[in-house]
């Protein structure tokens, strides 16, 4: 049962189409993640969840009851709590009286306040700041307040914008796991918006990416990298060789095709979507860095199997990283440090077509 | 750092200190001097503030300042709230007639709104005449009428400083409230207006200094126990009683003491508070929301009200400058060019005079404005920020004070002012840190400070919005 | 420009300063309406001042093009 379903929801700016005509379920307790570039439509979808924003078409249903086909809820009565980009936390309140504003605003007693506020303060490891003004705080400390203010009303469901985005990069790390972890301990829906793949991956039970208004497909991190559904969101997550090409033969078995590439006659790949890999059909081959298999001497394989030559060498840590001219095509590779050739060696490239993807 | 750089400024600083500084300080000595005698001493001081009138002078001062500044705030705030977050046509008109006033030389509000709400103006014979009113109102001679027009032209200072803050405040801060169940009025009084104080109070204390610094509205109202017309009235009237005339130059200081106390702690409090810091703006113009009917229609009807108010000012004016003997009745009968004759006729000098004084402190403004906005924002010359406190400081100095200061130091020992010269050099003196604040460059305007000069520099904006 | 206006309609300082033959466009107002109220005289000088103002704002704003970049030029 979806605890928030999106219904077929348009938001257009003037001309311009900013949400155009999604679906979405958020499940109860789930914490989902809207992720794609800029001016994707990922924002003002939250935006319209939080009913900041007045969709032109569809309807919203947050537990049950719905935003907007029974007129407009006002965003304070949907029961939600909210994170913005910028914290956009008082800055001449203190911290105390950022967090207690919405409680203040509803009739219960000035003692319960006080325990609330002191209850959420703790939770989110502002204890004893509560008297400071923001401007005294760090930039993380100012980010907990947000999170507090959000939390503070008990809401059923907490949208966060991008709410990490203006901290550095150790801090912002670290805090993606606090706020999973204080999201899952208080077993709050979220909606989490961002345009960091690496954050959506580490946060959110599922992702959603988004391009110009569509949603383009929704999955776990897992499903989304391993297969994604199309080059952009191949692209957008990870990283990835793309060669494009052309079906050169139907199926011989039930999911694998060749294609012919810029590089090579006949790469074999394995794919899902059989149906639409018809003769002559332009596609992207498609394969992670770190499935190519790089060799010194040819090895075993009888297909998928080029020669090329190491343009660039990088050591990364805990890996080396090829970039490989495969007969004038670039591909990259990431491979052990066991493998002792240079820049300028012939190396050969086993493409397992097990891994090898065929996208549109 | 170069040595042509210290030169320069050490030419500027000659200027200040010539031209500002020497003529202060000859001020500050007269007020120390008792009368009749060559020494020096606080007693004027002293008496100044044993003596009960002149202190119901300053307290009458203060009670004004409060009254204007209550005034254009309550006008203020909504007008401004409207120019800056309702959408509505005729935007730009409204926002150039409503900032007309400051374009307006101050004196001219105070004659038209005489003929228009006078003893026997327009307003009160149409009342008189439909039968509403026996005896006519007295709507402007009094304290009222000063506030009414001393507000109406510092409304403007009030409009431009909050309309900024609303715009430039980043709208998540309101959207936050929102969502934690503020309403729109309680809102805008927890968010939105705390938000804004920086940029309210850099107009607020313009509007409380001015009537510390105007003495001619008041006097042709006919309210003379206010410190500004006291002095004048003191120092030009009784030149031959020195005693009087030391009484006004107290009145001065203390007028200017006040003023740049005043506008130092103003510029101290806003650097400290500056909130717009904190916030990154999503959106460049700010938060824009569609009113209701009823209250677009209100909104509307405000704007035209105090338009209308605005533009009585040109049109009575340009009435009675049409017109000939336009008394007791509500609109003139007899119309004639008389006037312009006899100004073209009699006193073309007037006219010259005024174009050639402002052309040649234009022309001084500038050729100090260019060098000192160069030395101050990209040289590393010593005393550098000095200069720019006192160029800065004049911003908030009585024009009575730096009048009454050249008088003082030019006529005995410098005789300056035997020479026409003094007038252009005073005016320029007298607008200084006006030339030079246009003339800084962007990047140097973008600090920390400048949310003081917020309305000064909308004001450029405005002036050429007006001519629209 | 802007400049130019303010001390155009610059009086406190010039009342103290100006002698016979001296006298600008505000001090003649000034003066009209001391000596003995003759409003017409300084309601046209008045009226005359904001013509000049207006015609001045003008000629700013032709020359540097748009009115609003006109305001903002005179900055630089």
């Amino acid at each position: 049962m979806a605890f928030i379903e999106i219904k077929n929801l348009l938001k257009r700016f003037k001309k311009v189409v900013a949400v155009n005509h999604i679906d979405l379920d958020v499940i109860e307790g789930e914490m989902l993640t809207l992720l794609g570039p800029s001016g994707c439509g990922k924002t003002t979808t939250l935006r319209c969840i939080a009913g900041l924003e007045t969709p032109e078409e569809g309807d919203i249903v947050i537990d049950g009851k719905s935003m907007l086909s029974e007129g407009f809820i006002h965003p304070s009565q949907r029961g939600l709590g909210m994170v913005f980009q910028n914290y956009a936390v008082w800055p001449h309140m203190k911290v105390f009286n950022n967090v207690a504003y919405g409680l203040k605003l509803q009739k219960i007693s000035r003692k319960i306040v006080q325990e609330r506020t002191q209850e959420v303060l703790e939770l989110v490891g502002l204890e004893g700041l509560g008297e400071r003004y923001p401007s005294q705080l760090s930039g993380g400390q100012q980010q907990r307040v947000a999170l507090a203010r959000a939390l503070v009303r008990n809401p059923k469901v907490l949208l966060l914008d991008e709410p990490l985005s203006n901290l550095d990069a150790k801090l912002r790390e670290n805090m993606r796991f606090e706020i999973k972890s204080l999201v899952k301990r208080m077993g709050i829906t979220a909606v989490y918006v961002t345009h960091d793949q690496a954050e959506a991956m580490v946060i959110s039970d599922r992702i959603a990416v988004m391009n110009s208004g569509d949603i383009v497909q929704i999955g776990t991190a897992r499903e989304i990298y391993k297969q994604p559904a199309n080059k952009f969101v191949a692209d957008f997550i990870g990283t990835m060789n793309f060669m494009s090409g052309e079906i050169v033969q139907s199926p011989r078995d039930v999911d694998a095709v060749c294609v012919r590439t810029e590089f090579s006659e006949k790469v074999l790949c394995t794919t899902d979507s059989v149906t639409e890999a018809t003769p002559g059909k332009k596609v992207y081959v498609s394969i992670r860095p770190e499935d190519v298999e790089v060799f010194t001497e040819p090895p075993q394989a009888r297909e998928n199997l080029f020669k090329g030559v190491i343009v660039h060498k990088a050591y990364l840590g805990n890996f080396l990283y090829f970039f490989i001219n495969v007969n004038g095509t670039m591909i990259q590779a990431q491979v052990p440090h066991s493998l002792p050739q240079d820049e300028g060696q012939e190396v050969h490239l086993f493409l397992d077509p097990q891994k090898c993807m065929v996208l549109f | 750092m170069s040595r042509g750089n210290i030169i320069l400024a050490a030419f500027l600083w000659l200027i200040v200190a010539f031209f500002i500084l020497y003529p202060l300080s000859i001020l500050l000595q007269e007020s120390f001097t008792i009368t009749g005698t060559d020494s020096w001493g606080i007693s004027n001081y002293l008496e100044f503030f044993k003596d009960t009138y002149y202190l119901r002078v300053l307290g009458n001062t203060l009670l004004l300042s409060m009254f204007v500044l209550l005034t254009t705030t309550v006008f203020g705030v909504p007008l401004a709230y409207i120019l800056a977050r309702y959408r509505h046509r005729g935007k730009t008109i409204f926002t150039a007639l409503i900032l007309l006033p400051i374009v307006l030389p101050a004196f001219a509000g105070v004659f038209a709104f005489i003929i228009f709400f006078g003893k026997y103006g327009t307003l009160n014979l149409l009342l008189m005449n439909t039968g509403l009113i026996e005896t006519p109102i007295n709507f402007i001679y009094g304290l009222h009428g000063l506030v009414f027009v001393q507000s109406l032209h510092m409304l403007p200072f009030i409009v431009l400083g909050l309309s900024a803050g609303f715009t430039n405040i980043d709208p998540s801060f309101e959207e936050a409230a929102e969502v934690e169940g503020a309403s729109g009025f309680w809102r805008f009084i927890t968010i939105t207006l705390p938000l804004c104080t920086p940029s309210y109070l850099a107009g607020a204390v313009l509007v409380f200094l001015w009537p510390f610094t105007d003495w001619l509205t008041p006097m042709i109202l006919g309210q003379t126990n206010l410190l500004p017309s006291v002095a004048y009235i003191n120092i030009a009237y009784h030149f031959t009683d020195m005693h009087r005339k030391y009484m006004g130059i107290v009145a001065v200081v203390i007028a200017a003491v006040f003023c740049i106390s005043l506008f130092l702690v103003a510029r101290w409090w806003v650097e400290k508070k500056k909130y717009t810091g904190l916030s990154k703006g999503t959106t460049s113009e700010g938060r824009v929301i569609e009113p209701g009917p009823l209250l677009k229609m209100g909104a509307y009807a405000y704007l035209l009200f105090i338009a209308f108010i605005v533009l009585l000012i040109p049109i009575v004016l340009g009435l009675s400058a049409f017109s000939r003997r336009w008394v007791f009745e509500p609109f003139p009968t007899y119309w004639t060019l008389e006037n312009f004759r006899l100004i073209l006729l009699e006193s073309p000098i007037l006219i010259k005079n005024s174009f050639l004084y402002s052309g040649l402190a234009l022309v001084f403004g500038v050729a100090f404005g260019l060098p000192a906005a160069y030395i101050i924002a990209r040289s590393r010359v010593p005393g550098k920020d000095a200069l720019d406190f006192v160029i800065t400081l004049m911003l908030a100095f009585p024009g009575i004070a730096v009048g009454v200061g050249y008088m003082l130091a030019f006529w005995d020992k410098i005789p300056l002012a035997r020479y026409w010269i003094i007038m252009p050099l005073a005016l320029f003196a007298r607008r200084l840190p006006w030339t030079f604040l246009l003339r800084r460059p962007r990047k140097y305007r973008a600090r920390a400070d400048s949310e003081l000069f917020l309305p000064y520099r909308c004001l450029c904006c405005s002036r050429a919005c007006s001519s629209a | 420009m802007m400049f130019f206006i303010m001390a155009f309609q610059e009086i406190s300082t010039a009342i103290f300063l100006y002698r016979g033959g001296w006298e600008t466009l505000p001090i003649g107002i000034y003066l009209n309406w001391h000596r003995g109220m003759e409003f017409g005289i300084a309601a046209a000088m008045a009226f005359l001042m904001i013509v000049i103002t207006f015609i001045l704002l003008l000629i700013a704003s032709k020359i540097g093009g748009n009115m609003l970049k006109a305001a903002w030029s005179t900055d630089e």
